[in-house]
């Protein structure tokens, strides 16, 4: 996850019980740490707005599939313009398996075709689409890896301030 | 009522959501406006699932099934939506539509909020007659010529000129050290970078619609080392800032640009704080004066508030913000005014300001109205004078203006 060029901007580690404890705390946290990311770009309260979209989405997704134990850990860095998002989460093979499927489907390289479908699609929400949606409508780029020890990184780049204008 | 009437009330109409919806997300509300067939969006709709959004959900679908012609669906407050609230969304539009075929709905969004627009346009293709309307596209009549950078220069030397007499004016309205205060509407945001290096604020946050003049001023504020003012991209009438905020909410020169101008006030006392200060500043400019040629001046100046009323917006609005104030709820009301001359600084800035002063009001707004050559011709003479009286050795030139400032009650 390290890349020397990045500067952390927050860290924060959380057992999975706690952060899956309340929906509303994907919301929580997204809200909080937009603000601190927003701090020193253009226009902070539009930056934070759509960085806290995107927090939200990813948060979401994790609150849904992860293992029961173990922690989440997660940073945001910066680089000039680009902000990343890094998250460590512990899977169990259910969440294993989404993440993988989430991959695939993000090599596919036609995101907007698979969240128009899924936008329309009956039943059960496919959570894939957050990932369409950050790639689609906030340019995101998103790298999903399995790691050691049943967990997975997802490392997620930014250029908001280009979204924002 | 007219049409293009309706759709600019309906435009200003605040939105008055009212809280509902548990656990679909903070703050999140929704309500239905029969008499607007409008239905509201606001806060944060963040379901976990569809079920959360039942109260909602029932409430779209009762109000889609009843209306005849257009349903307005009105998301400028809504600051977030994720994955399975837009896609409930998506539904309810979808499903709409098909059970009543002569049901049209019109998405109203902001570009305020810089997701909004792009996404809500993928709704487009959920089901025929679905339109996005970014409202603030044209919300104001004359949009066109304050948002042009062409007027940039000319704000600047009227800041100025008119910041020798607020400089000593604003204390009296209970200015101090140590102030959160918003300047609303700033344009190009000399204002509030003034009043960041007089006043030594707490903070300072400078809202306007105009992305070239909010560019403008972040680089004037950085050339200029001027910290903790943060220039934010915002809509006045419709303000993404908490309520009871600041301690100081300024607004100058603008009111008079609305055609509501009390939904702007609104807003104004919203995001004050119990016990802070309301200050505005307005102008009355068909009594702009001048010697010599007085007359010639004074007829100029009067087609001038002709000519913004003509395009819906008042000029004359100086003397009636008492009124106004009053109106809206605000309590110790304090009003003075002063008039920027040419003796207070170098005279060819008054004079440089009445040039650029003609430029939009004969050259831009006058040929908008259509106004035959021989109306033109006397209209620019006035100007004309008006510089020339500000240039005279014995000349005088005035331009008042009105500040009035009120107290939110504790
Ligand atoms: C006449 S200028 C006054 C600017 C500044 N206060 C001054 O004294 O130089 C009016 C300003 O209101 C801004 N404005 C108009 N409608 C607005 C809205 N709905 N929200 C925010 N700003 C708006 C325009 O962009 C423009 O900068």
């Amino acid at each position: 996850m390290a890349d020397a060029q990045f500067e952390d901007i927050i860290r924060l580690d959380m057992p999975v019980g706690l952060f899956a404890a309340n929906w509303s705390n994907c919301d929580r946290i997204a809200t909080y740490v937009a603000r601190m990311a927003s701090i020193g770009r253009q226009d902070p309260p539009r930056y934070s707005n759509l960085f806290s979209s995107v927090l939200n989405e990813l948060l979401e997704i994790i609150f849904c599939y992860r293992a029961p134990d173990g922690a989440v850990a997660f940073a945001v860095q910066r680089h000039g313009t680009t902000d990343r998002i890094a998250l460590s989460v512990p899977c169990d093979p259910s969440a294993e398996a989404f993440y993988a499927a989430a991959r695939d489907s993000l090599k596919s390289g036609d995101s907007a075709t698979l969240m128009d479908k899924a936008l329309l699609a009956e039943g059960e929400l496919d959570r894939r689409l957050g990932f369409w949606e950050l790639a689609v409508e906030y340019g995101a780029e998103i790298a999903i890896t399995p790691v050691d020890g049943n967990a997975m990184h997802l490392i997620v780049d930014l250029k908001l301030e280009a979204v924002a204008s | 009522m007219t049409e293009p009437e309706k759709t600019i009330r309906r435009r200003h109409e605040q939105t008055a959501a009212r809280p509902s919806g548990q656990g679909a997300g903070r703050g999140f509300a929704f309500h239905y406006d029969e008499n607007n067939q409008e239905f509201v969006l606001a806060g944060v709709m963040t379901p976990q699932d569809t079920a959360a959004l039942a109260p909602m959900s029932e409430a779209f679908g009762a109000a889609a099934a009843r209306l005849r012609g257009t349903m307005f669906l009105n998301v400028k407050k809504l600051l977030r939506v994720n994955v399975c609230g837009f896609r409930e969304l998506s539904r309810l539009i979808s499903i709409a539509c098909e059970n009543n075929p002569e049901l049209a709905i019109r998405i109203i969004t902001t570009s305020v909020i810089a997701w909004s627009s792009r996404r809500f346009e993928r709704l487009k293709s959920v089901a025929p007659r679905v339109e996005v309307e970014q409202y603030d596209d044209a919300f104001y009549p004359g949009q066109g010529v304050l948002e042009d950078t062409s007027f940039v220069p000319i704000l600047r030397t009227q800041t100025k000129m008119t910041w020798r007499h607020e400089r000593d004016i604003l204390p009296r309205h209970g200015l101090k050290p140590k102030m959160r205060i918003a300047d609303i509407c700033c344009g190009i945001g000399d204002f509030a970078a003034l009043v960041a290096r007089t006043f030594d604020p707490a903070e300072v946050v400078a809202v306007d619609h105009a992305q070239g003049s909010l560019a403008y001023a972040r680089k004037v504020a950085a050339e200029l080392g001027v910290r903790r003012v943060e220039y934010v991209h915002g809509d006045a009438a419709s303000l993404l800032l908490e309520d009871d905020r600041f301690d100081f909410v300024t607004c100058r020169h603008s009111l008079q640009v609305f055609d509501r101008p009390e939904l702007i006030l609104k807003e104004l006392f919203r995001i004050c704080r119990p016990g802070g200060r309301v200050y505005i500043s307005n102008e009355k400019n068909s009594h702009c004066l001048g010697e010599p040629r007085a007359d010639s001046i004074q007829w100029s100046y009067t087609e001038v508030a002709r000519l913004w009323e003509h395009f819906g917006m008042d000029i004359e609005l100086g003397p009636k913000s008492r009124r106004l104030m009053m109106d809206t709820g605000l309590e110790d009301i304090r009003m003075e005014s002063f008039m920027v001359t040419n003796l207070d600084g170098d005279p060819q800035d008054f004079a440089d300001v009445v040039a650029a002063w003609e430029s939009v009001y004969v050259d831009r707004m006058a040929v908008e109205r259509g106004d035959s050559e021989e109306f033109i011709a006397r209209f620019r003479k006035g100007f004309h004078d008006h510089i020339s009286a500000a240039l005279h050795p014995k000349g005088y030139a005035g331009w008042p203006i009105w500040v009035a400032s009120g107290q939110k009650p504790l």
